[in-house]
């Protein structure tokens, strides 16, 4: 893995990252009758047959695995809100859209063990590979503009597991940066007394939201 | 002697990979307490007493001193508490010490460099391949490992002249274009080499011709790096420099990671799936 031999870039593999995202509450649909669950995390109610109630994802992943529910897809999930955040996204190049924070492991999960239960599958499917498609390619053409003048860069409403991904990269690339710039600084500081250059352009101002939850 | 490093570091890579709980300095210890390590270091130990075995004058044995501490320390059962910074003198660069014990690091202070001695040393005639008594002359230039000529400069013995890949060639074709120079098979170690060198030598400009080229070659290439396809190594990667490899080389594994994630569980389920998916995949 990228951050192994760096310990101190402490990088989430995938799988930690879905781990983390599977404590969201999601609604279901039991179909059969059981006793509250008293778990350290929380307690579910009595699971009543048609009665919706929610439970964390990796609950509901596990019921339905016994075909013990039915998983309600959540709102942002629908095809029409799906379609309209692939518009703003396409129209905006340098905004991200506003998606709940673990929209990729929670639609993959989905899609993996509940398929029967969201309308329109495939098209759900694949508008969420182009939404991704496009944000990342938007997140690349920033990485571009990073030039040795940035201290900081944001990104908002950028998804775990799209931080995931460009984190390592984007640690060591500022890293680099500054190591290659504070020589400069100090000469400089060396040839005019006490005048630090000035930082004019920061490009995307991006803050690491780490996942730390 | 560079390339049994080379190939014992490569097989180390597995060992060094395993997390450890107390980072990477105790397992360069574990490194250096099994044999294979030791008996090669001690080729290694050589190879620089060769250099200055011999010497009457100071500056060899002192050099050897600290380069004799590397390799064999004294203490294997206690924790270590390695020096992360290295003592250096007047010229203390800025840059980030990548670690007394990083292996890259010492590889990297293996470069020749051309040095001028400002006095006669005795003794270390070996340095010298064309002199005839056992000493170097005032005013002679040699090639010298950079560590020793890092030594040899704090002590105002010699002065160092920029080697050629920062000389006006270089800026040149850089400036013609950045991505196109191949520093993978000419100069690996350009960038460290470069932030080390920058404190030693009058050249106030190497600096930010470090930075400019690192800059236009991150532009060109590195951002591209997360779209790497897998298989195939695209032609620029053979032109990174060490450091800029390890950025590619962190992108493209939590790209290729991710990929893994994501095909994981869907099984036989596949096939069906597949045929569904629209072109404008990330593939």
């Amino acid at each position: 893995m990228a951050g192994q031999s760096d310990h101190s870039l402490s990088i989430f593999s995938a799988a930690e990252v879905e781990f983390i995202a599977e404590d969201e509450m999601i609604e279901i649909v039991p179909n059969i009758r059981m006793d509250a669950l008293n778990l350290l995390c929380g307690d579910f109610g009595p699971f009543l047959p048609q009665i919706p109630c929610k439970v964390p994802l990796w609950l509901a992943v596990a019921l339905k695995k016994r075909g013990k529910c039915s998983i309600r897809t959540p709102d942002w999930m629908s095809v029409e809100k799906l379609t309209q955040v692939l518009e703003a996204e396409r129209e905006s190049p340098r905004e991200f859209q506003p998606l709940p924070f673990h929209y990729v492991e929670i639609s993959r999960l989905l899609l993996d063990h509940a398929h029967d239960d969201i309308p329109e599958v495939y098209m759900v499917r694949s508008l969420i590979e182009d939404i991704r498609n496009v944000r990342f390619h938007k997140v690349e053409s920033g990485l571009e503009t990073i030039s040795g003048r940035t201290y900081a860069v944001k990104l908002k409403n950028l998804s775990a597991m799209e931080v995931n991904l460009v984190r390592p990269f984007m640690v060591r690339v500022l890293q680099a940066f500054d190591k290659h710039d504070s020589p400069e600084t100090v000469q400089q500081a060396d040839a005019s007394a006490s005048k630090r250059p000035q930082v004019v352009d920061r490009g995307l101002r991006v803050s690491l939201s780490c996942v730390t939850c | 002697m560079n390339m049994q490093f080379l190939s014992l570091k490569r097989k180390e890579k597995t060992t060094l990979q395993k997390p450890h709980p107390l980072g990477l300095g105790l397992s360069c210890f574990i490194l250096r307490s099994s044999s294979n390590f030791i008996s090669i270091h001690g080729r290694i130990g050589q190879g620089r007493e060769k250099g200055g075995k011999k010497a009457g004058t100071d500056f060899g044995t002192q050099a050897l001193k600290r380069r004799g501490k590397r390799s064999f320390p004294s203490q294997i059962t206690s924790l270590p508490s390695p020096n992360p910074y290295p003592p250096t003198g007047i010229g203390a660069s800025t840059c980030t010490m990548p670690g007394y014990y990083d292996i890259s690091d010492i590889l990297m202070e293996d470069e020749a460099v051309s040095v001028v001695f400002h006095v006669g040393a005795n003794g270390v005639g070996l340095l010298d391949p064309g002199t005839e008594t056992n000493s170097v002359e005032k005013g002679a230039k040699i090639d010298l490992p950079f560590w020793l000529a890092h030594e040899l400069c704090r002590r105002r013995a010699v002065s160092i002249t920029i080697p050629s890949c920062f000389g006006q060639k270089m800026k040149k074709d850089v400036q013609a274009d950045a991505a196109c120079v191949d520093l993978g098979t000419r100069y690996p170690y350009f960038y460290e080499f470069g932030c080390k060198l920058f404190p030693l030598v009058g050249d106030k400009s190497i600096g930010p011709f470090l930075r400019h080229t690192f800059a236009s070659r991150y532009k060109e290439m590195l951002s591209k790096s997360h779209t790497a396809s897998l298989n195939a190594i695209p032609k620029f990667v053979l032109r990174l420099s060490k450091e800029e490899y390890q950025l590619f080389e962190a992108a493209r594994s939590s790209m290729v990671e991710f990929k893994k994630w994501r095909v994981r569980d869907l099984g036989l389920m596949k096939a069906t799936i597949l045929g569904h998916k629209r072109k404008t995949d990330l593939h």
